[in-house]
Protein backbone atom coordinates (compact mmCIF):
# COMPACT_ATOMS: atom_id res chain seq x y z
CA UNK A 1 0.00 0.00 0.00
CA UNK A 2 0.47 3.73 -0.46
CA UNK A 3 0.19 6.54 1.33
CA UNK A 4 1.18 10.23 1.52
CA UNK A 5 0.48 12.72 4.64
CA UNK A 6 2.03 16.52 5.05
CA UNK A 7 1.24 18.81 7.90
CA UNK A 8 2.01 22.20 8.93
CA UNK A 9 0.83 23.67 12.23
CA UNK A 10 2.02 25.82 15.23
CA UNK A 11 3.55 23.95 18.60
CA UNK A 12 0.23 23.68 20.52
CA UNK A 13 -0.77 20.03 22.14
CA UNK A 14 -3.88 19.40 20.68
CA UNK A 15 -2.60 19.06 17.43
CA UNK A 16 -0.17 15.59 19.32
CA UNK A 17 -3.76 13.89 19.18
CA UNK A 18 -4.89 15.54 15.80
CA UNK A 19 -2.06 14.38 14.40
CA UNK A 20 -2.39 10.65 15.83
CA UNK A 21 -6.32 10.75 14.26
CA UNK A 22 -4.61 11.48 10.77
CA UNK A 23 -2.03 8.99 11.07
CA UNK A 24 -4.90 6.48 11.66
CA UNK A 25 -7.22 7.36 9.01
CA UNK A 26 -4.14 7.60 6.41
CA UNK A 27 -2.79 4.16 7.55
CA UNK A 28 -6.19 2.13 7.70
CA UNK A 29 -5.56 -0.33 5.35
CA UNK A 30 -2.01 -0.96 6.74
CA UNK A 31 -1.92 -4.05 9.57
CA UNK A 32 -3.09 -3.20 12.55
CA UNK A 33 0.73 -3.87 14.59
CA UNK A 34 2.46 -1.55 11.53
CA UNK A 35 -0.56 1.52 11.97
CA UNK A 36 -0.26 1.26 15.95
CA UNK A 37 3.77 1.71 15.40
CA UNK A 38 3.05 4.28 13.27
CA UNK A 39 0.75 6.30 15.09
CA UNK A 40 2.60 5.65 18.46
CA UNK A 41 5.66 7.05 16.49
CA UNK A 42 4.01 9.84 15.02
CA UNK A 43 3.05 11.15 18.51
CA UNK A 44 5.80 10.89 20.39
CA UNK A 45 7.86 13.01 17.98
CA UNK A 46 5.36 15.29 17.33
CA UNK A 47 5.16 15.87 21.24
CA UNK A 48 8.92 16.19 21.48
CA UNK A 49 8.25 18.79 18.62
CA UNK A 50 5.37 20.74 20.69
CA UNK A 51 7.59 20.34 23.73
CA UNK A 52 10.84 21.66 22.87
CA UNK A 53 10.03 23.31 19.76
CA UNK A 54 9.95 27.01 18.71
CA UNK A 55 9.19 28.96 15.84
CA UNK A 56 12.77 30.24 13.84
CA UNK A 57 13.14 31.65 10.72
CA UNK A 58 13.88 28.52 8.80
CA UNK A 59 11.14 26.80 10.44
CA UNK A 60 8.39 28.83 11.73
CA UNK A 61 5.81 25.95 12.53
CA UNK A 62 6.22 22.33 13.22
CA UNK A 63 6.30 19.91 9.84
CA UNK A 64 4.98 16.62 10.10
CA UNK A 65 5.21 14.12 6.88
CA UNK A 66 4.43 10.63 6.31
CA UNK A 67 5.33 8.79 4.00
CA UNK A 68 4.15 4.93 2.71
CA UNK A 69 5.76 2.74 0.15
CA UNK A 70 5.97 -1.28 -0.54
CA UNK A 71 9.60 -1.16 0.58
CA UNK A 72 9.64 2.19 3.28
CA UNK A 73 7.70 3.89 5.65
CA UNK A 74 9.04 7.13 6.63
CA UNK A 75 7.66 9.84 9.41
CA UNK A 76 9.78 13.54 9.41
CA UNK A 77 8.88 15.71 12.13
CA UNK A 78 10.76 19.29 11.48
CA UNK A 79 10.71 22.28 14.11
CA UNK A 80 12.82 25.14 15.04
CA UNK A 81 15.11 25.13 18.40
CA UNK A 82 17.62 27.33 19.20
CA UNK A 83 18.36 25.15 22.23
CA UNK A 84 21.81 23.60 21.17
CA UNK A 85 22.21 21.56 24.49
CA UNK A 86 18.72 19.94 24.38
CA UNK A 87 18.83 19.11 20.85
CA UNK A 88 23.05 17.60 21.26
CA UNK A 89 21.27 15.15 24.37
CA UNK A 90 18.39 13.96 21.77
CA UNK A 91 21.25 13.47 19.22
CA UNK A 92 22.45 11.35 22.04
CA UNK A 93 19.70 9.61 22.59
CA UNK A 94 19.05 9.10 18.62
CA UNK A 95 22.74 7.80 18.32
CA UNK A 96 22.28 5.51 20.84
CA UNK A 97 18.94 3.75 20.00
CA UNK A 98 20.56 3.70 16.27
CA UNK A 99 23.57 1.97 17.50
CA UNK A 100 21.73 -0.46 19.58
CA UNK A 101 22.09 -4.29 19.23
CA UNK A 102 19.05 -4.80 21.43
CA UNK A 103 16.45 -2.20 22.00
CA UNK A 104 14.51 -3.69 24.86
CA UNK A 105 17.88 -3.40 27.05
CA UNK A 106 18.10 -0.08 26.25
CA UNK A 107 14.15 0.75 26.55
CA UNK A 108 14.10 -1.49 29.88
CA UNK A 109 17.41 0.02 31.59
CA UNK A 110 15.44 3.73 31.27
CA UNK A 111 12.22 1.85 32.93
CA UNK A 112 14.27 0.90 35.68
CA UNK A 113 15.86 4.49 36.22
CA UNK A 114 12.34 5.81 36.32
CA UNK A 115 11.51 3.17 39.11
CA UNK A 116 14.65 4.56 41.15
CA UNK A 117 13.74 8.09 40.16
CA UNK A 118 10.30 8.05 40.26
CA UNK A 119 9.68 12.13 40.29
CA UNK A 120 11.57 12.19 37.20
CA UNK A 121 10.13 11.11 33.71
CA UNK A 122 10.58 11.50 29.73
CA UNK A 123 13.83 10.73 27.77
CA UNK A 124 11.63 7.43 27.15
CA UNK A 125 9.46 8.52 23.68
CA UNK A 126 12.92 7.73 21.69
CA UNK A 127 13.62 4.47 22.93
CA UNK A 128 10.51 3.39 22.96
CA UNK A 129 10.00 4.33 19.21
CA UNK A 130 13.17 1.85 18.59
CA UNK A 131 11.73 -1.17 20.64
CA UNK A 132 7.89 -0.39 20.43
CA UNK A 133 7.80 0.44 17.29
CA UNK A 134 10.05 -0.57 15.54
CA UNK A 135 11.82 2.23 13.69
CA UNK A 136 15.24 3.63 13.11
CA UNK A 137 15.75 7.51 13.95
CA UNK A 138 18.11 9.55 12.29
CA UNK A 139 18.14 13.39 13.59
CA UNK A 140 19.54 16.56 11.62
CA UNK A 141 20.15 19.94 12.86
CA UNK A 142 21.37 23.03 10.43
CA UNK A 143 20.43 26.56 11.01
CA UNK A 144 18.13 25.97 14.36
CA UNK A 145 16.17 23.60 12.30
CA UNK A 146 15.89 20.18 14.03
CA UNK A 147 14.73 17.27 11.26
CA UNK A 148 14.08 13.71 13.05
CA UNK A 149 13.29 10.80 10.71
CA UNK A 150 11.77 7.68 11.41
CA UNK A 151 11.90 4.61 9.26
CA UNK A 152 11.23 1.02 8.76
CA UNK A 153 10.12 -1.57 6.78
CA UNK A 154 6.46 -1.60 6.67
CA UNK A 155 6.58 -5.55 5.77
CA UNK A 156 8.84 -6.55 9.10
CA UNK B 1 -16.74 -3.41 54.51
CA UNK B 2 -18.88 -2.95 51.94
CA UNK B 3 -18.14 -1.69 48.46
CA UNK B 4 -16.02 1.09 47.51
CA UNK B 5 -15.88 2.99 44.49
CA UNK B 6 -13.84 5.88 43.13
CA UNK B 7 -13.91 7.19 39.75
CA UNK B 8 -11.01 9.94 38.41
CA UNK B 9 -11.23 11.49 34.97
CA UNK B 10 -9.30 13.74 33.14
CA UNK B 11 -9.38 14.58 28.91
CA UNK B 12 -10.23 11.21 27.60
CA UNK B 13 -8.79 9.31 30.75
CA UNK B 14 -10.68 7.53 33.24
CA UNK B 15 -9.57 5.47 36.66
CA UNK B 16 -11.97 3.67 38.36
CA UNK B 17 -11.05 2.03 41.43
CA UNK B 18 -13.21 0.08 44.04
CA UNK B 19 -12.42 -1.28 47.12
CA UNK B 20 -13.90 -4.48 49.52
CA UNK B 21 -12.14 -5.64 52.40
CA UNK B 22 -9.43 -7.44 50.82
CA UNK B 23 -9.83 -6.62 47.16
CA UNK B 24 -9.22 -3.98 45.13
CA UNK B 25 -9.45 -2.91 41.67
CA UNK B 26 -7.82 -0.35 39.55
CA UNK B 27 -9.00 -0.20 35.81
CA UNK B 28 -7.51 2.51 33.39
CA UNK B 29 -9.85 3.39 30.76
CA UNK B 30 -9.21 5.53 27.88
CA UNK B 31 -6.43 7.82 26.80
CA UNK B 32 -3.84 8.95 28.78
CA UNK B 33 -2.12 12.03 26.54
CA UNK B 34 -1.53 14.94 28.14
CA UNK B 35 1.16 17.00 28.44
CA UNK B 36 2.31 16.28 31.92
CA UNK B 37 0.55 13.07 32.87
CA UNK B 38 1.95 13.69 35.92
CA UNK B 39 0.24 16.30 37.05
CA UNK B 40 -2.88 14.30 37.44
CA UNK B 41 -1.52 11.08 37.66
CA UNK B 42 0.56 11.36 41.03
CA UNK B 43 -1.96 12.71 43.24
CA UNK B 44 -4.28 10.31 42.45
CA UNK B 45 -2.58 7.18 42.48
CA UNK B 46 -0.78 7.86 46.22
CA UNK B 47 -4.50 8.38 47.18
CA UNK B 48 -4.90 4.42 45.35
CA UNK B 49 -2.25 3.82 47.33
CA UNK B 50 -3.57 4.30 50.22
CA UNK B 51 -7.19 2.99 49.87
CA UNK B 52 -5.89 -0.24 48.67
CA UNK B 53 -3.58 -0.93 51.55
CA UNK B 54 -3.56 -4.84 52.63
CA UNK B 55 -5.95 -5.53 49.62
CA UNK B 56 -5.33 -7.77 46.71
CA UNK B 57 -5.45 -5.48 43.97
CA UNK B 58 -5.73 -6.09 39.99
CA UNK B 59 -4.43 -3.21 38.45
CA UNK B 60 -6.11 -3.49 34.78
CA UNK B 61 -5.07 -1.74 31.47
CA UNK B 62 -7.24 -4.00 29.27
CA UNK B 63 -9.00 -0.71 28.17
CA UNK B 64 -6.16 1.47 28.10
CA UNK B 65 -6.31 2.75 24.25
CA UNK B 66 -3.17 4.74 24.34
CA UNK B 67 -0.85 6.33 26.48
CA UNK B 68 2.28 8.44 25.79
CA UNK B 69 5.55 7.81 27.19
CA UNK B 70 5.11 10.39 30.08
CA UNK B 71 2.65 8.22 31.22
CA UNK B 72 4.90 5.26 31.86
CA UNK B 73 6.45 6.41 34.63
CA UNK B 74 4.13 7.34 36.89
CA UNK B 75 2.60 4.03 36.28
CA UNK B 76 5.31 1.80 36.72
CA UNK B 77 6.02 3.60 40.19
CA UNK B 78 2.17 2.77 41.00
CA UNK B 79 2.74 -0.67 40.61
CA UNK B 80 6.21 -0.33 42.65
CA UNK B 81 4.21 1.93 45.90
CA UNK B 82 1.35 -0.84 45.77
CA UNK B 83 3.83 -4.11 45.39
CA UNK B 84 4.88 -2.60 48.96
CA UNK B 85 1.66 -1.73 50.82
CA UNK B 86 -0.76 -4.54 49.21
CA UNK B 87 -0.61 -8.22 49.78
CA UNK B 88 -0.64 -9.08 46.07
CA UNK B 89 -0.60 -7.69 42.86
CA UNK B 90 -2.28 -9.07 39.60
CA UNK B 91 -1.29 -6.40 36.61
CA UNK B 92 -3.43 -7.03 33.45
CA UNK B 93 -2.81 -6.04 29.86
CA UNK B 94 -5.02 -6.89 26.78
CA UNK B 95 -3.36 -9.04 23.90
CA UNK B 96 -3.47 -6.10 21.37
CA UNK B 97 0.04 -5.74 19.99
CA UNK B 98 0.79 -2.27 21.73
CA UNK B 99 -0.14 -3.92 25.34
CA UNK B 100 2.21 -6.91 24.55
CA UNK B 101 5.35 -4.55 24.79
CA UNK B 102 4.25 -2.91 27.94
CA UNK B 103 2.96 -6.59 29.08
CA UNK B 104 7.08 -7.91 28.38
CA UNK B 105 8.24 -4.84 30.13
CA UNK B 106 6.26 -4.60 33.08
CA UNK B 107 6.94 -8.28 33.27
CA UNK B 108 10.66 -7.97 33.20
CA UNK B 109 10.19 -4.71 36.07
CA UNK B 110 8.04 -7.42 37.96
CA UNK B 111 11.36 -9.55 38.95
CA UNK B 112 12.36 -6.89 41.22
CA UNK B 113 9.16 -6.96 42.91
CA UNK B 114 7.73 -9.27 45.72
CA UNK B 115 4.23 -9.13 45.74
CA UNK B 116 3.44 -8.61 41.47
CA UNK B 117 2.38 -10.94 38.83
CA UNK B 118 1.55 -9.29 34.93
CA UNK B 119 -0.94 -11.35 32.82
CA UNK B 120 -2.71 -10.94 29.88
CA UNK B 121 -6.39 -10.76 30.05
CA UNK B 122 -8.41 -13.42 27.42
CA UNK B 123 -10.19 -11.29 24.78
CA UNK B 124 -13.24 -9.78 25.44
Amino acid sequence: MEAHLQLSFEPMWPNVREIRQQVGTALEACPEQLRNAAIMTSSELVENAVKYGESVPAAKTVTFQLEVTADLLSIRVVNGSTNAPGVAELQRRVAELHGAQDKQALYLARLEELLIQADESGKLGIYRIGFEGGFDLQLDYTNDVVSVTATRNPNA
Amino acid sequence: MPEQKWQFEQDGLIINASRTNTRGTVAWCGVSDSRTPAVFLRPVLRDLSEKMKGAEVTVDFTKLEYMNSATVSPLINFVKTLDGTCTRILVLFAQTDWQRTHLQCMRAIATTLRHTQVDSAPPS
